[in-house]
C-alpha cells in the first residue's frame, strides 16, 4: 500500500486492463447458425489478425506503463481516454471479423456475444470515467461521441449485419419502432400524470403534519407493492368498472391494456415526486423564511421566490428517480397487454431467445440511462448554482 | 421616524410573552433592547414589523397603528436583520441585497447602482462580492450582506434582532464599529435586540432592559449603570463600574473637569505616563495601576498635552458622578 | 405501535390466503365469472415460501458484498476505486430491474438460481449505495476523535464508524429485500417459481382470480417485509438520533 502511494501508481486503469483481457481470453462471442442453438465459442485473441494484435498489446503496454509509473496527470489522461475510446473500437472490429468468419449454413447465421465480450465496453467505461474527472466537460461528451463512432458505423454499413440483436431488429423494423414508441408514450404520460397530481400534494402535505403523513404512508405502501402485484391488482377493478360504466369502456378504460398500465405506472411515480416535494420544502432555512416575511413578501411571493426555487433540487430529483423508475416499470406493463419494450423481452423469454431478449432490453436501458441523463441536465440548468455545491 | 409601542402586550395561551410594554424612540434614535433569554425583547421588536401582532395594546410608527398598514407594505419600508442572517442561499449577493427593491419595482439599472452602493457601504468590493453565492461566504460577510439588504431601500427604520450573536468576539467587534459608522452616515430610527450588554452600551442611544416580559427600565446607558433597581445592579454586574469607565473617553473627561492649568500639573507631580485622548477611561485605569501612578499625562492623536487625567477623575465617572 | 399493526394485517391477509376454504369463497365473491378459483398446480404456501426465501437468500448475499465493498472502497486501500464504485453503481442502478433479470437469462439461463444470481447483482446496489454515503458523510470530528485516543483503524471501524453507519445500511438492506420480492415476481417469467408463477398463469390462461391472488400474496408479502425491516431499522437506531429522518435519501434515491 505505501507502494502505491509513495510511487503514485494508478490502480483503476489496471482495473480496465484485467477486464479487457477477459475480452480477449475469455468468451467473446458465439457463432450460431440460428436464434436458438448454443453456437461455436470463439475467444477475442483468436480475431487478432493483421497488426491489430500487435496494436492492442501497444495499447495495453501503454496504459501500464503510464498507470504504473508515477507520470503526470496530463499524460495519464490523455493515455487513458484515448486507451478507452479505442476499446470500443477494437470491440467494433472484433464484432465485425466474428461475422466474416461465420458460414453461410443455417437459416439465420449470427454473431452473439457472449459473456467476454462486455470485457472491452467496461474497460471502456472505466478508461474513459476515470480520465474524465480532471478534463472539461466539453472533452468528456467529445471522447463519448468518438467512442459510440464505431457503434454507429458497423450498423450502418452492413458491416454489423451478422450481430444477433442487429438481425432480430431487421425482422421487426416497423414492429420495433412501434413498441419504443409505445413504450416512450407510457412513460411519459405516467410523469406528467404523477407530476399533475404528486407535487401539489407533496405541496400541500407539507403545509400538515397530518395531511404528511397520510400521504407518506399512502405512497410508500403503493411504493412497496411489486410492479407485477400492482398491474394485476388494478385488472380486476378496472375490469369491473368497464363493464359498469360503458361510457368509461368507450374511453378506454378496460382491464388490460394502456389504461391500468397507466395508472399503475403513475401511482408507482407518486412517491418519489410527493416525497421529494414535501421533503424539498421542509428542507427550506427557516431563517430565509423568516427574512422573505420580514422584508416583505406576500405568501405568493414567498412560495415562488423562496421555497420553489430551494426545493427544486429534491423536486427535480424526485422526478430524475420516478422517470428512471417508470422506464423500467414500464417494460412490466407488456404483460398486461399495454406493450412497449417488455413485449420483445417477455417473447424473447418465452421463447428461451436471447438475441430478442436483448433487443428489448439494450434499448431499455438506453432509455433510463439517457433519461437519467437529461434530467441530471435540467438540474444542472434550472438550479441556482448557490445550491449545487451544497445538495449536488 | 418615531416609533411607540403603547400598552402592547403579547399571550401564548396562558404566558405572556410581553406584558404592558410602552416605550418610545425618537426619530434617528437607537434603542437597545436587552434582557435574559425569553424576557420578550424579540417579541416586542417583531411586533413593529408585524411579525408578531399584539394580543393588545399597540405600535405606532410616525403616529400611525401598524395595524393599520397593509402588512407586506408595512414590512418593505422597515429594514430587517436577524441573527442567522436568512440571506437566500439560490440568490448571488447582488441579487439578495436587490430582493426588497425588487418587491418595490424598482428598474433595473437603479437596483445595480444601489447594491453596489451598499456593498462599497459594508466594506465589501462590489467586483469581488456581488457575484458571490452565500454558501461562500464566512459569518462575517454574510451578515455585512444581510445589513446591506436590510438597508437596500433606504427604509426609515431599522430593526434588527441579535445581528452580530452568531459571529466569533473579534468579527463582532470590527461589526459593531462598522455598524456605528454606517450609523453616523445615515441617521435611521433603529431598535436593536441583544443579549449582550456590553454591545448595548457601546451601540445605543437608549437601552430598556426587560424581564419576565415587562419592560424594568429605560435610559442612556450612563444612567442604566447607576440604577439601583436590583434586578438590573444584577443584570449589570459587579463590573459595572468598569462598564462605565469603558463607555467615556479620555478627551471627554479632560474636557469636562481638568481645564487646562498653564505651568502647573497639580499635587501629585509631573507624572510619566502618557495616554491618548481618544483611549477610554477604562484603558487608563489599567494603565494607572500597571505603572503604580496616580495620574497620566493626556495627548491628542496627533501629540498635544491636552491636560492630566487624575485618579479621582476616574473615582468620579466611575460613580457616576457629573454624568449625563 | 402503528408498525406492529401494518405487520399483523398483512400477516393475517397472507395466512388467510393460505386456507383454501377462505380464499376460495372470497374469489368466487369477487370473480363469478371464473371457472376455476384457486391456482391448482401448487400450494400459495410452498410459493410463498419459494418466494421469501429466493428474496431472503439474495438479500444475505446482496447484503454482505454490498456491505463489504462499500467498507472496502472506504479504506485506504480502496481509495483510488472509491469513485469508480460510485459511478458504477449509480449508473447501475438506473437499470430497470426487470432488464437486468432478462439480460441475466441469455448468460445464466433458466430456473431458480440464474434468477437469484440476477437479483444478487442487482440489490447489492442500494446496500453498497447506503454504505458509502452512510460512512462517508459520518461526521470528520468524531473519527479524528476516535483516532485520537488511539483506536486502530480497525477499532474505529468496529466501533465507530459501523455502528453509526448502520442505521443508513439498514434502510439500504430494507430497499434491497424490498426490491427483491419485486423482482423475484418478475422472475417467475424466468422459470424461478414464486408467487409469479400465479399471477403469469392467471395472466395467460386469463384467469383474473388467479393474478388476484399471486398479486395480493406478493403485495402483503412485500409489505409485511417492508414493515418488518422497519421495525428492526428502527431498532438499529441509537435512541438519540431516532428524530433524524432521511434527508438524504430523498437526493440519492
Amino acid at each position: 500500500m505505501r507502494l502505491i502511494e509513495r510511487e503514485r501508481i494508478d490502480v483503476v486503469p489496471l482495473t480496465a486492463v484485467l477486464l479487457a483481457s477477459v475480452s480477449f481470453f475469455g468468451p467473446f462471442a458465439a457463432l450460431k447458425e440460428n436464434r436458438v442453438v448454443d453456437g461455436q465459442i470463439i475467444r477475442g485473441f483468436e480475431l487478432l489478425g493483421g497488426g491489430l494484435g500487435a496494436g492492442v498489446l501497444i495499447l495495453g503496454a501503454l496504459t501500464l506503463v503510464v498507470a504504473l509509473s508515477g507520470g503526470g496527470g496530463k499524460t495519464r489522461n490523455l493515455v487513458y481516454s484515448f486507451a478507452g475510446v479505442a476499446c470500443l473500437w477494437i470491440t467494433a472490429v472484433l464484432l465485425v471479423r466474428a461475422g466474416a468468419l461465420l458460414g453461410q449454413a443455417g437459416e439465420a447465421p449470427r454473431v452473439s456475444p457472449a459473456i467476454g465480450f462486455w470485457g472491452l465496453p467496461g474497460a471502456s467505461y472505466v478508461l474513459i470515467d476515470h480520465s474524465r474527472r480532471q478534463a472539461p466537460r466539453w472533452r468528456s461528451l467529445m471522447l463519448t461521441v468518438c467512442a459510440l463512432v464505431p457503434v454507429c458505423l458497423i450498423f450502418s454499413d452492413g458491416r454489423g449485419a451478422a450481430i444477433s440483436v442487429f438481425q432480430e431488429w431487421l425482422e421487426r423494423q416497423d414492429r420495433f419502432l412501434d413498441e419504443l414508441i409505445v413504450h416512450v408514450r407510457l412513460f411519459v404520460f405516467a410523469i406528467l400524470g404523477a407530476t399533475v397530481f404528486g407535487l401539489p400534494l407533496g405541496i400541500i402535505a407539507s403545509k400538515n403534519k397530518r395531511i404528511e403523513r397520510l400521504v407518506i404512508a399512502f405512497v410508500d405502501v403503493v411504493q412497496t407493492i411489486p410492479s407485477m402485484a400492482l398491474f394485476g391488482l388494478l385488472m380486476a377493478p378496472l375490469a369491473a368498472l368497464s363493464r359498469a360504466f360503458p361510457l368509461l369502456r368507450s374511453l378506454g378504460l378496460r382491464g388490460i391494456g394502456a389504461a391500468p398500465a397507466l395508472i399503475a405506472l403513475t401511482l408507482y411515480a407518486l412517491l418519489p415526486i410527493a416525497r421529494n416535494a414535501i421533503v424539498g420544502i421542509a428542507s427550506v432555512p427557516l431563517p430565509a423564511l423568516e427574512a422573505g416575511r420580514g422584508m416583505g413578501m406576500s405568501r405568493r411571493q414567498l412560495f415562488w421566490r423562496i421555497k420553489w426555487p430551494l426545493a427544486l433540487p429534491y423536486i427535480l430529483t424526485g422526478l430524475k428517480t420516478a422517470s428512471v423508475q417508470a422506464v423500467g416499470n414500464a417494460a412490466v406493463a407488456a404483460l398486461i397487454g399495454a406493450g412497449g419494450l417488455g413485449i420483445m423481452i417477455f417473447q424473447g423469454l418465452g421463447q428461451a431467445a436471447p438475441d430478442l431478449i436483448l433487443l428489448g432490453v439494450l434499448p431499455l436501458i438506453l432509455m433510463a440511462v439517457l433519461v437519467n441523463r437529461g434530467w441530471e441536465l435540467v438540474i444542472r440548468r434550472a438550479v441556482s448554482p448557490g445550491l449545487l455545491g451544497e445538495v449536488l | 421616524m418615531t416609533l411607540e409601542w403603547r400598552n402592547a402586550s403579547k399571550a401564548y395561551g396562558k404566558k405572556r410573552a410581553v406584558n404592558d410594554f410602552s416605550l418610545e424612540v425618537p426619530k434617528g434614535e437607537l434603542l437597545v433592547l436587552v434582557g435574559p433569554s425569553g424576557c420578550g425583547k424579540t417579541t416586542s421588536l417583531r411586533m413593529i414589523n408585524r411579525l408578531v401582532d399584539p394580543s393588545s395594546g399597540k405600535i405606532l410608527v410616525d403616529g400611525r397603528d401598524v395595524s393599520e398598514i397593509p402588512v407586506t407594505e408595512l414590512r418593505r419600508h422597515i429594514g430587517y436583520v436577524i441573527q442567522q442572517v436568512g440571506l437566500f442561499p439560490h440568490m448571488n449577493v447582488a441579487e439578495n441585497i436587490g430582493a426588497v427593491p425588487r418587491l418595490l419595482k424598482w428598474n433595473k439599472v437603479k437596483i445595480q447602482a444601489r447594491v453596489r452602493e451598499l456593498l462599497d457601504l459594508v466594506g465589501l468590493p462590489a467586483d469581488d462580492y456581488s457575484e458571490a453565492w452565500p454558501a461562500h461566504l464566512s459569518g462575517g460577510e454574510a451578515q455585512r450582506v444581510g445589513v446591506a439588504r436590510a438597508l437596500a431601500a433606504d427604509p426609515p427604520i431599522l430593526l434588527m434582532d441579535e445581528p452580530f450573536g452568531a459571529v466569533d468576539p473579534l468579527t463582532r467587534e470590527v461589526l459593531q464599529r462598522e455598524f456605528l459608522r454606517i450609523r453616523s452616515t445615515l441617521k435611521k430610527t433603529v431598535v436593536f435586540v441583544t443579549h449582550d450588554l456590553d454591545e448595548a452600551i457601546r451601540l445605543g442611544d437608549c437601552i430598556a432592559v426587560m424581564n419576565g416580559g415587562r419592560l424594568v427600565a429605560a435610559a442612556a446607558p450612563g444612567e442604566l449603570l447607576l440604577n439601583a433597581n436590583p434586578f438590573i445592579r444584577d443584570f449589570t454586574g459587579e463590573d459595572r463600574a468598569l462598564r462605565r469607565l469603558a463607555r467615556l473617553s479620555v478627551g471627554d473627561t479632560i474636557g469636562q473637569t481638568t481645564p487646562i492649568a498653564p505651568g502647573g500639573y497639580g499635587d501629585s507631580g509631573t507624572p510619566t505616563g502618557l495616554i491618548r485622548t481618544d483611549a477610554t477611561l477604562k484603558e487608563a485605569l489599567s494603565l494607572m495601576l500597571e505603572a503604580g501612578e496616580s495620574s497620566l499625562n493626556a495627548v491628542s492623536p496627533s501629540g498635544r498635552h491636552m491636560g492630566k487625567l487624575t485618579m479621582e477623575n476616574l473615582l468620579e465617572n466611575a460613580a457616576g458622578i457629573g454624568v449625563s | 405501535m402503528r408498525r406492529w399493526i401494518g405487520l399483523f394485517v398483512y400477516l393475517v391477509v397472507l395466512v388467510a390466503f393460505f386456507i383454501p376454504s377462505i380464499l376460495e369463497p372470497v374469489l368466487q365473491f369477487f370473480f363469478p365469472g371464473a371457472n376455476e378459483w384457486i391456482f391448482p398446480r401448487e400450494s400459495l404456501i410452498k410459493l410463498t415460501t419459494e418466494h421469501l426465501l429466493l428474496s431472503l437468500l439474495a438479500g444475505a448475499v446482496a447484503a454482505v458484498i454490498g456491505m463489504g465493498l462499500g467498507i472496502a472502497a472506504t479504506r485506504r486501500a480502496g481509495r483510488p476505486f472509491l469513485t469508480l464504485i460510485r459511478d458504477v453503481s449509480s449508473l447501475a442502478q438506473t437499470m430497470p430491474p426487470a432488464a437486468v433479470l432478462a439480460l441475466a437469462i441469455p448468460f445464466l439461463g433458466f430456473g431458480f438460481k440464474p434468477v437469484l444470481l440476477a437479483l444478487v447483482c442487482y440489490s447489492t446496489l442500494p446496500v453498497l449505495n447506503n454504505t458509502l454515503a452512510a460512512i462517508e458523510n459520518l461526521p470528520r470530528p468524531v473519527l479524528e476523535a476516535a483516532r485520537g485516543i488511539g483506536m486502530s483503524r480497525l477499532q474505529v471501524l468496529l466501533q465507530i464508524e459501523l455502528p453509526l453507519a448502520l442505521p443508513v445500511i439498514g434502510t439500504g438492506i430494507r430497499i434491497c429485500v424490498v426490491i427483491n420480492v419485486g423482482t423475484a415476481t418478475i422472475g417467475a417469467l424466468a422459470g424461478a417459481g414464486g408467487l409469479g408463477s400465479v399471477i403469469v398463469a392467471g395472466l395467460t390462461r386469463n384467469n383474473p382470480a388467479w393474478v388476484f391472488q399471486g398479486a395480493i400474496a406478493s403485495a402483503s408479502l412485500a409489505l409485511m417485509l417492508n414493515s418488518l425491516l422497519l421495525a428492526a431499522e428502527h431498532g438499529l437506531q441509537p435512541a438519540i438520533l431516532r428524530n433524524h429522518i432521511d434527508g438524504n435519501s430523498a437526493l440519492s434515491a
